[in-house]
């Protein structure tokens, strides 16, 4: 097997790895430069590094969202990975994720229902026909819950057009296009992306769910 | 029309790639100007991207694409030159030649060559005079390669046809670009390499990463290839493969050497060309090979200090370490050592490295530690080169023989000093001397 990020030839040696199933496609070179978050020491972020979040004393009043939870920290091997997995659109990438998504989501969603939403956050139509892939639904994928699009995302303006204040008081680029026949707003719902910064994506997305009705919304991202 | 000529032709592109709305593509495709081909096709028990060349099972991916609705394959190997995938094609220009006579090609270069060069610059023009494929030009460091081949680049411009100068690296084109620039100050020049910005242009002299060649198919019809030796170009079989496609078929292949690997001299009938004269005409500075009872890695040996305290004449000097991690060792020692001087440290992931390169050759720092990526391509004037652990893996034969090259260069200093440290002669250190004698031996019989 060969490491999906560099690579090289993964020597495993006759242990009683190579008889399991399944094994992640990367090298302990690599492997060893992901940082996974074990235990957040914000409730509401997820982050683990202790510095004090003043993202979330400005994001917690709003009472958008339930809580985030990431799975690796957002450092510059992982910065270099979704790059080259978003933007170059080397898509096969999301290999290297798919056991420690998989087992943060257990861990982190165990309560939450079986029949939970998945939202993955949309691109617009121009980013995605660019990309071919949104990154946020294939990384919805590896769940095993069911993904429902509820929302859709508006052509950006550059953000240099933008004026100072504009960029302040970011637009929200979500549409909601639920229909009130087939949603149960009971429903809890897990927004889904590749990257939690500071917040201001997913609270926009979490902002339009709520104000259609969904009583519940969670994010859980890849970085933090 | 002319102008689409000069920016597509010889070219294999992508759709992003050809900077065109979709109205106007589609016309130039009706007219017959375009033609499409599919990027990836099956051959036996695997794929091949058209791109690159690529066949390794393990550097193809498959994409839930949302374009075509479909997941299919696409290539990995050369996905940061822009993603080839299996449902879009990749377009190449079969419409009208470029013209490239617009302007005189005036042959600006006023440098004089030495009787071996001369030699070996007739050889080059007969060479593609007469419509040979391949020719080897095995030149030791300092011989003066580039001025070598200006004559039969010219000759090749005069006809209207088009040159590509490919290099497996880098600084070598941003070193060589002005050169060629000042010798054809009317030829449209330009230099490809990741990060220059000029990519997706063209021109009827190219300067390029082997890399970047995997954009050219059918292009050119004069190739020079230098350092074929040179990692990566031996280690990928991309860039090989890169480098046949971009050739127009009947095209002349020149390959440029100072340290051919033994495997291409003994397979190859390829004729060769010697050039064992450096351009001043003094012989190569032979190392001399210092046996110590252990080579510590991370302090210096004793004998150094030694050396660089009682040197007579007190030149720049390089010294090369074989690994990032021991020149960080090292660096703080000697600087702590001798406080006056000026001393930095450069390797492959540092980002001041040009700066500090350039720092050097403008003798604004006494000592630069390095790691082998200045082994080649880089010139100093006037500097002496040490080794230190040169029985390590990575210092083979042909990277001894290039840093042993950089020492000696300058026409007014023709002697720097080359010192190999080590604790038991390898078989590359013994190697990388004999053949350095040999090529003064030659140089002095091409004498008599
Ligand atoms: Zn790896
Ligand atoms: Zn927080
Ligand atoms: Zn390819
Ligand atoms: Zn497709």
């Amino acid at each position: 097997m060969y490491c999906l990020f560099c690579h090289q030839l993964i020597e495993h040696g006759l242990s009683w790895q190579t008889i399991l199933p399944k094994l992640d496609p990367i090298c302990p070179n690599c492997a060893q430069l992901l940082a996974p978050i074990h235990l957040p020491t914000c409730d509401y972020c997820g982050r683990d590094d202790h510095i004090s979040c003043l993202d979330c004393k400005r994001w917690r009043p709003s009472q958008l969202l339930c809580y985030n939870r990431s799975v690796f920290r957002y450092n510059t091997f992982l910065k270099e990975v979704i790059a080259r997995w978003k933007f170059r659109g080397d898509y096969q990438l999301y290999a290297l994720f798919v056991h420690s998504f998989q087992a943060r989501f257990n861990q982190y969603f165990s309560e939450l229902p079986k029949h939970t939403w998945l939202v993955p956050i949309p691109l617009s139509e121009k980013r995605l026909a660019h990309r071919s892939f949104n990154q946020a639904e294939a990384l919805a994928s590896l769940l095993p819950r069911t993904t429902v699009p509820l929302l859709k995302r508006l052509e950006g303006e550059k953000q240099s057009k933008k004026t100072r204040k504009h960029r302040l008081a970011m637009r929200n680029p979500f549409l909601y296009q639920g229909s009130q026949e087939d949603v149960d707003f009971a429903q809890p719902i897990v927004l889904i992306d590749d990257i939690y910064t500071t917040g201001t994506t997913i609270h926009h997305a979490a902002q339009r769910l709520r104000a259609a009705g969904h009583q519940k919304v969670y994010s859980f991202t890849l970085a933090r | 029309m002319r102008e689409y000529a000069k920016r597509y032709a010889g070219r294999l592109l992508l759709r992003d790639e050809i900077e065109l709305p979709d109205y106007q593509l589609q016309a130039l495709i009706k007219r017959g100007y375009f033609k499409l081909k599919p990027a990836l096709i099956k051959r036996y028990f695997t794929h091949q991207c058209q791109r690159c060349g690529n066949k390794a099972r393990h550097l193809f991916g498959v994409i839930s694409c949302s374009n075509c609705q479909t997941a299919h394959l696409y290539c990995r190997k050369c996905i940061q030159m822009g993603r080839v995938m299996s449902c879009s094609p990749l377009y190449y220009w079969v419409g009208p030649d470029p013209d490239w006579s617009a302007t005189d090609k005036r042959f600006a270069w006023k440098g004089e060559l030495t009787k071996t060069q001369s030699q070996a610059s007739d050889r080059v023009c007969h060479a593609i005079a007469n419509g040979v494929n391949e020719l080897l030009i095995h030149a030791v460091c300092g011989s003066g390669k580039t001025e070598i081949v200006f004559a039969g680049v010219a000759q090749v411009l005069n006809m209207n046809k088009r040159v590509c100068l490919a290099t497996p690296r880098a600084d070598v084109v941003r070193e060589l670009l002005p050169r060629f620039q000042s010798a054809f100050p009317t030829t449209s020049i330009v230099g490809l390499y990741g990060g220059s910005g000029a990519n997706q242009k063209t021109a009827q002299l190219t300067l390029s990463t082997t890399h970047q060649l995997l954009r050219y198919d059918n292009a050119f019809d004069l190739m020079i290839i230098d350092e074929m030796d040179a990692f990566p170009y031996h280690a990928d079989p991309s860039l090989p493969y890169a480098t046949k496609k971009a050739i127009k078929p009947g095209a002349t292949t020149l390959y440029l050497t100072a340290t051919p690997r033994q495997d291409m001299i003994n397979q190859s009938k390829t004729p060769t060309v010697f050039v064992p004269e450096r351009y001043h005409q003094f012989p190569l500075p032979v190392p001399k090979s210092v046996l110590l009872l252990k080579c510590p890695d991370v302090t210096w040996p004793k004998v150094f200090w030694k050396w660089y305290e009682q040197r007579p004449i007190k030149r720049q000097v390089l010294v090369f370490i074989a690994t990032i991690n021991r020149t960080q060792c090292l660096l703080p020692l000697i600087q702590s050592r001798y406080p006056q001087a000026r001393i930095e440290a450069v390797h492959a992931k540092d980002p001041e490295r040009i700066t500090k390169v350039d720092l050097f050759r403008a003798k604004q720092l006494d000592v630069l530690l390095t790691t082998t990526i200045l082994e080649r391509g880089v010139t100093f004037p006037a500097i002496d080169v040490v080794v230190l652990d040169a029985g390590h893996p990575v210092f083979d034969q042909a990277a001894l023989v290039q840093i042993a090259g950089r020492a000696g260069r300058s026409k007014v200093d023709p002697t720097g000093e080359v010192l190999f440290f080590h604790d038991g002669q390898t078989i590359a250190i013994r190697e990388a001397i004999r053949s350095i004698k040999k090529m003064n031996k030659k140089a002095k019989i091409g004498k008599e």
